[in-house]
């Protein structure tokens, strides 16, 4: 059996009639956590949304374990790749239960088990309590958990997250981080983020898009192997992520 | 346990909804003059409450969606089937006022087969095209925009166009309140044309939110609407102001001979009354040279070979009089409706006044009264011999069943 991944394969993507934003871009996502990293609009944002096939490429093909994201293959690869967009809203008139299971619905789930399930995944997400609640009235990052819970309910292979952490006071960080941990365990995911503060020994791989250009892909320990600094130092991080953004296109191991 | 997963407010909503177009309806449950099918028709009167509730619903769950980002997690489901789910309860709602509308109007009992049920998928349809349409909108415009404009804008369509000309528009809208006295059933053109309106309209709402580029599917949704609206009027252009058409007359129920009374089902606890009034009034007019057809016929199609007549169920004697003789003066004709000079009109009311003087039915009668003028007319002729008399009334006969021909009139200056 293949390894999971997850690859764009000459994609070219526009908002509009605008220029692009990404260009002939071909990278793989493979098994395991990928941090996804750039300055705010490096494309991250875009990059999921195709990964996800919320966005529909202008040229080039997305895919997820061999399934592409186009024609007959969507629902398949829907059902396949999970996304939790970087503002999670809150429907109006459901609880927090009810929403994570419709969310399980609108990814093919039936009724009774996206009922079943949503309880399983607030129980992940440690929001058990606030199950009856209206999202409205949680905070920020309890909202962003509800968006965990939303994403990992239909049991999909690939999750991404866009900017998770953004917005969060440190707590708050340090408890997703530790809730993102649990979850790598079962599922591959790419977290994208402009915070240096997020990269850490939790990711295999780390992937630097600048001005829609893949700027590094590789391991963590490369990643960090580029910087200076003690090791686990600030320093060590800031150092490899500004050479990382300053490297020629697609410098990999 | 599962629940519903989609807390729709269209179930908080059935309760008022019923009781407001119940309430609508009551003061139009008990007219006479309808049978089964005109009663059915009679809770698209309705619709000015059914439909912009459930647009103004439907506007708010396209809102949700949209608000709730249901498009922006990449739904495994289709559009088709996400609306489909928001929707269903609305349409549950509309069936739920339609049905208990109809139940109300139907609550005296009369007649009906099952195929006359067909005429509630008007009002229906009607909802759902308001509805489709109003789903697009909210899942492209902020709530607060999207809800008062379906439901505004829904009211607006249903009610509007029985104010303006051409006469015809109003059959697009499905709204059939002027449908059916005992002698007319619905016209099909003005049940298709509004169920051709709403598919287009749902077309339209299918196209707004399908993955089209914006510029592409806003138009085609225009074309859409633009297509089935020009397609639907076809139907209606040679309809006027009502939506109906002849009753088959093979429904009428006859008895008897000489003359031979034959009325609607409806009508029959006054058959015997019509039966003695129409014999009294035909051996009273033959006996003055008057011709009378020998059949007494309650069909439009009928007319002008029988003699017509028009009844309620609950017609009295007088009524039942009245009705023979007005039946005996022809029907206006088309012409006049579309504005020729129509002088016969002036013939009418002494015709009918002199004939009801001949055959001697009571001043008492239901007749309309009669005017000073029409009284001094009718008292000239009635002092000109017989033959005189019926030259009068033959002239005048004809200038009331034609545009153009002037009556004579003794009295006229």
């Amino acid at each position: 059996m293949l390894d999971p991944n997850l690859n764009l394969n000459g994609v070219t993507f526009a908002y509009g009639r605008g220029r692009p934003v990404l260009s002939e871009l071909t990278l793989e996502f493979t098994a395991g956590a990928t941090l996804l990293l750039g300055p705010n609009g490096a494309g991250k944002s875009t990059l999921l949304g195709l990964c996800a096939s919320t966005l529909s490429p202008r040229r080039g093909l997305v895919a997820a374990n061999g399934t592409p994201a186009a024609g007959a293959d969507l629902r398949a690869f829907r059902s396949v790749v999970s996304l939790m967009p970087q503002q999670i809203q809150s429907v109006p008139g459901l609880t927090v239960r009810e929403q994570v299971a419709y969310a399980g619905w609108l990814k093919g789930m039936s009724k009774q088990s996206a009922w079943e399930r949503s309880l399983d995944c607030l129980s992940r997400v440690d929001l058990v309590a606030l199950a009856d609640r209206r999202p409205r009235t949680l905070s920020g990052g309890e909202l962003r958990r509800v968006g965990v819970a939303q994403a990992i309910v239909h049991g999909a292979e690939w999750l991404l997250l866009d900017e998770p952490t953004a917005g969060l006071d440190p707590a708050q960080r340090a408890h997703f981080q530790e809730l993102i941990g649990g979850l790598r365990r079962e599922v591959n995911i790419v977290i994208s983020t402009h915070q240096t503060e997020d990269i850490g020994s939790s990711y295999e791989a780390v992937l630097v898009l600048n001005e829609g250009r893949v700027t590094f892909t590789g391991t963590t320990e490369d990643f960090l192997a580029r910087g200076d600094g003690a090791p686990g130092s600030n320093e060590l991080v800031v150092s490899s992520y500004l050479r990382a953004l300053e490297s020629s296109p697609a410098s990999s191991t | 346990m599962t629940r519903d997963l989609w807390r729709a407010p269209a179930t908080i909503a059935a309760g008022p909804l019923l009781i407001v177009s119940l309430l609508f309806l009551s003061g139009d449950a008990t007219g006479p003059s309808f049978y089964g099918v005109s009663r059915l028709a009679q809770v698209s009167s309705a619709l000015p409450i059914i439909v912009p509730f459930c647009a103004g619903l439907a506007a708010w769950e396209g809102a949700r969606l949209r608000m709730g980002g249901a498009f922006s997690v990449a739904p495994v489901r289709s559009e088709l089937a996400i609306a489909g789910r928001a929707l269903l309860p609305i349409g549950c709602l509309a069936l739920l006022g339609i049905a208990a509308s109809a139940a109300a109007m139907l609550s005296t009992g009369p007649s009906l087969a099952l195929g006359d049920l067909r005429i509630l998928i008007v009002p229906l349809a009607a909802v759902a095209g308001y509805s489709a349409l109003a789903y697009a909108a909210g899942r492209y415009l902020p709530g607060a925009f999207a809800i008062p404009g379906a439901v505004v804008g829904s009211w607006l369509l249903i009610v509007y166009p029985v104010a303006v000309e051409p006469l015809w528009i109003r059959h697009l809208t499905g709204y059939l309140s002027s449908c059916c006295d005992l002698s007319t059933v619905p016209d099909p053109g003005a049940m298709i044309a509004p169920i051709i309106v709403a598919a287009g309209m749902c077309a339209a709402a299918g196209l707004l939110v399908s993955p089209l580029a914006p510029t592409l599917r806003i138009g085609l949704a225009g074309l859409a609407v633009v297509g089935a609206v020009g397609v639907a009027t076809t139907f209606v252009t040679d309809l006027g102001s009502e939506a109906t058409t002849p009753r088959n007359a093979s429904a009428l129920t006859c008895r008897g001979d000489r003359p031979r009374i034959c009325l609607w089902p409806e009508n029959e606890p006054v058959l015997h009354t019509t039966a003695a009034a129409a014999s009294a009034i035909r051996d009273r007019l033959t006996a003055s040279g008057v011709r009378v057809p020998s059949t007494v016929s309650e069909s439009l199609e009928d007319r002008g070979k029988f003699w017509f007549v028009s009844l309620v169920p609950d017609a009295r004697k007088r009524d039942v009089e009245a009705g023979l003789i007005m039946g005996l003066i022809p029907a206006v004709p088309a012409c006049a409706n579309g504005r020729a000079p129509y002088p016969g009109f002036a013939a009418q009311a002494p015709l009918e006044q002199w004939l009801a003087a001949i055959a001697r039915v009571p001043s008492g009668s239901s007749l309309a009264p009669a005017s000073r003028r029409t009284r001094r007319e009718v008292a000239a002729v009635r002092q000109q011999p017989r033959a005189e008399q019926l030259s009068w009334y033959r002239q005048n006969l004809r200038a009331v069943s034609k545009c153009g021909p002037h009556p004579r009139l003794l009295t006229q200056r």
